[in-house]
């Protein structure tokens, strides 16, 4: 015999079969073409301002997306009239219909309703605006003028978004198309049923591996999955007693045997001989025989799904046929399961940037935190939590739950953390109204039904006093230095949005030195079937066993939650503890606001004269500390989580060090007098570093004291 | 409690402000707002910081300020701190004290302003 190979190829002009060698031409049929998917998605830009829009269009341009621009909120609208968009920039105001009564018309068609608008506004610090923007359904808001990076990425983000739910409403219909056919082969329904619509990736490429094992009578099955230039081969090999389970073999070449696969073209190999190269996992598997079917879905290649026997096996017509639309189900699978995953790593990076990267430092006061995502993919989202600092040396900390889970719950959690932040500005010293302000803004955004749980609580260290307020959220747990447990008392408002004008009381208690007070979120105390009592009582055994570092003690009651397979949900936990101020050394977060420049002089000086330095070196540190404290605020316009700066002041052998960062960007002085604050700090210190990095600005100080009254 | 009580009156066409406790960037603005209120007519302004126990440079940038607006206006600027005073040192440091005329006390600050500007306005 010549050659013992049977390539089959389609013509891409004719679309007839053609074989080499054997002239046994074997027809593949192949799922109806479909729709290729759009090229780019629109964006719609709406201003009045003809130099406004193009500046956009020049900004939002390398995303290559199509760029559609409207001159008023007439214009506009009657454009989502007759086209489709990803994604609305809406410049709040202009003559007309101004921006916000644009956006409310969107949000009330059924048709433009999921269209995500961002709100272009003229001022960052107008809080209200941006609010009235979200009730209006705002998804998100740049202030003017806009910083093109940040712009940009936001854009694509929902532009991602908004692409995904279009493949997803493509693939639907693929799969319908594909379900037709599989009515005329019955084995088909055994390889790819809808119960392959809900796998993680990995366990659905271990069950399209056995279904089609089984149904072919195959001693191995293999799915060869290429991602660009690696490839990954998920190999089922059966046989002996009970088949070996299916393992991935990690990259292998793509060259070779089964490139062509991969490239679009079916595979038949009676008999295998060495030089046909096999992959070694292929090999060792001891296969004499091969069929293999390209994995493609749309106009995508994914790789291959490919059947082998030990014995020289002449696999029938009709096996290649099946295999081929059994490889066109299992492509939609896979890309379905890939791009599914991919949206919940998008709910994890959302999840992860709308929590805080770092806890603030305040005096007397030690935090730690934890966030832990559920384990299945379809429960990501909705848990967060929150540590603002307040101005008069007070730290605000939330906790809260979302209902509900994925982009949706993700985005709400978002509004509700920066809604929050600004209530707890507005309102330091009263939780309870600051939650029934958000209650407030979450019944008039989101209407009944849109229910979130919020533990809210404003800690002074100073007075050791805590106060919270509650809407309908667990409550927090204490725990005294000698390891006794209690709750704290309270009774709860209802969740937020559940009714619009609830009354959210704030309860007080104290706090003595050593008191660790624990906020978390019902992923840690429920399970299914389960009393709550009975989760609430092994939270405080959790508590009462776990070591003092509060690191640790985190890690400890997250081990003891719930687990098993009852249990879904993500969890947050918050714990935070009254300590004895430390000694020797300062370091502590401001609001970056003018009022807390005199806050931070206070404070060091206080620290200053506790630590026997002299009156004028007392003055000279605290003129040059306050003068970099006002450079940071100034620098400090960057987003809203950075919008602190951080004091650190310590003795180092004899000299006082004291450090002052921002996170904002440096801002080179203008003016005659705008240098002047540095200039200053350099004569009254001994050394000055003033350090720019990308991630903020630091200066730091040291001098001497002259006059140590310690002696 | 305010960082800086401001307050101000007339001396038979001087408009002395005396500021009592601390002036940064945070509160600096309402002494502005007072001092650049001056009468077109005054003679001029005393800024009495004896009984400031702070000020920083955003004070002394509007010190500066003010000495330009109103020379230009002809009307004339004292400012008044002790010797050794916290604001003095600021004075000093900054160099606002060889720039600009100050004065130990109130009352030879009002009678600097009168033989300046002796016919007013």
């Amino acid at each position: 015999m010549a050659a013992a190979v049977t390539l089959t190829r389609a013509s891409p002009q004719t679309g007839q079969q053609r074989s080499s060698t054997l002239g046994q031409p074997l027809a593949v049929p192949r799922a109806a073409p479909r729709e290729p998917p759009p090229a780019s998605t629109d964006i719609l830009l709406v201003d009045d301002d003809e130099q406004s829009l193009a500046a956009l269009s020049a900004v939002l341009e390398p995303l290559g997306q199509r760029l559609a621009t409207a001159r008023s909120g007439e214009e506009a609208l009657r454009r989502l009239l007759r086209e489709e968009f990803a994604v609305i920039l809406l410049d709040m105001h202009m003559p007309g219909l101004d921006g916000l009564e644009t956006a409310r018309f969107v949000s009330a068609r059924a048709a433009t309703r999921h269209i995500p608008i961002i709100f272009l506004t003229a001022h960052a610090d107008d809080v209200e605006q941006v609010f009235s923007a979200y009730a209006a359904g705002a998804v998100d808001y740049v202030a003017k003028p806009f910083e093109p990076d940040v712009l940009r990425s936001k854009v694509a983000v929902f532009v991602e978004l908004q692409h995904e739910r279009g493949e997803r409403v493509r693939e639907a219909r693929a799969r319908a198309e594909a379900e037709t056919i599989a009515s005329t082969a019955s084995k088909l329904q055994r390889i790819s049923d809808a119960a392959l619509a809900h796998l993680e990736i990995d366990e659905l490429l271990r069950e399209i591996l056995q279904r089609a094992s089984a149904v072919f009578d195959a001693d191995a099955a293999g799915l060869l999955l290429s991602d660009g230039e690696a490839s990954r081969l998920t190999l089922l090999a059966t046989g002996g007693e009970h088949g070996k389970p299916a393992e991935p073999y990690g990259a292998i070449s793509s060259e070779g045997l089964l490139a062509a696969v991969v490239g679009g073209e079916p595979l038949h190999v009676p008999e295998l001989r060495r030089e046909h190269d096999l992959p070694g996992a292929l090999a060792a598997v001891g296969l004499r025989s091969l069929i293999a079917a390209p994995l493609t879905a749309g106009d995508q290649r994914l790789g291959a799904l490919l059947l082998g026997s030990r014995t020289a096996r002449r696999f029938s017509e009709e096996d290649l046929v099946v295999l081929g639309l059994s490889a066109d189900r299992a492509a939609i699978a896979i890309q379905h399961a890939r791009s599914y995953e991919h949206e919940r790593g998008l709910v994890e990076m959302l999840q992860h940037h709308l929590l805080p990267d770092r806890l603030p430092q305040a005096p007397a006061l030690a935090m730690a935190a934890r966030y832990q995502p559920s384990e299945r993919a379809a429960q990501v989202g909705g848990d967060w939590y929150d540590a603002i600092v307040l101005p008069g040396g007070c730290v605000g900390l939330a906790i809260g739950d979302v209902v509900g889970h994925g982009v949706r719950a993700a985005t709400l959690m978002g509004e509700l953390r920066a809604a929050l932040r600004a209530y707890a500005l507005v309102e330091p010293a009263s939780p309870g109204a600051a939650l029934e302000r958000l209650n407030a803004l979450v019944a008039s955004t989101h209407g009944a039904g849109m229910v979130a749980t919020l533990l809210y609580m404003v800690i002074d260290p100073e007075s050791a006093r805590v106060r919270f307020a509650s809407a309908g959220h667990l409550p927090p747990l204490l725990m005294s230095a000698d390891g006794e447990t209690r709750f704290l008392d309270h009774r709860s408002a209802p969740p937020l949005g559940a009714i619009e004008h609830a009354n959210f009381r704030a309860w007080e208690s104290h706090l003595s030195v050593g008191d660790t007070v624990l906020l978390y979120t019902d992923g840690l105390v429920e399970r299914r079937g389960e009393a709550i009592d009975v989760g609430l009582q092994r939270l405080r055994d959790a508590l009462s066993t776990a070591p003092g570092d509060l690191e640790r003690l985190c890690s400890h009651v997250l081990a003891r939650a719930p687990g098993g397979p009852g249990v879904s949900d993500d969890m947050a936990l918050l714990a935070v503890r009254l300590s004895a101020p430390a000694e020797g050394r300062l370091e502590l977060d401001f609001p970056a606001e003018p009022e807390s420049v005199s806050l931070a002089r206070h404070r060091l000086e206080r620290w200053l004269q506790e630590m026997g330095i002299g009156e004028d070196d007392v003055f000279a540190i605290k003129l040059a500390v306050s003068e970099a404290c006002a450079n940071a605020v100034e620098h400090a316009y960057g987003p809203e989580s950075g919008r602190v700066f951080h004091l650190f002041a310590e003795r180092s052998g004899g000299d006082v060090v004291v450090q002052v960062s921002d996170r904002g960007r440096w801002r080179t002085p203008r003016g005659s007098q705008r240098g002047m604050g540095l200039k200053m700090i350099e004569q009254l210190m001994d050394t000055v570093e003033v350090q720019h990095l990308a991630a903020g600005t630091t200066v730091r100080m040291s001098k001497a004291p002259t006059s140590d009254e310690r002696g | 409690m305010p960082l800086a009580e401001i307050e101000g009156f007339d001396d038979d066409g001087v408009l002395v402000v005396t500021v009592t406790g601390e002036l940064d960037v945070s509160n600096v603005e309402s002494l502005a707002d007072v001092a650049y209120d001056l009468p077109n007519d005054a003679l001029g302004l005393v800024l009495d910081l004896c009984a400031a126990t702070y000020i920083d440079s955003a004070t002394i940038g509007l010190l500066f300020k003010l000495h330009g607006a109103l020379r230009r206006r002809g009307q004339a600027l004292r400012v008044v701190c002790g010797p050794g005073s916290s604001a003095r040192r600021v004075l000093e440091l900054t160099g606002f004290d060889q720039s600009a005329p100050n004065e130990l006390d109130r009352e030879s600050a009002i009678a600097a302003i009168r033989h300046e500007v002796p016919l007013g306005g």
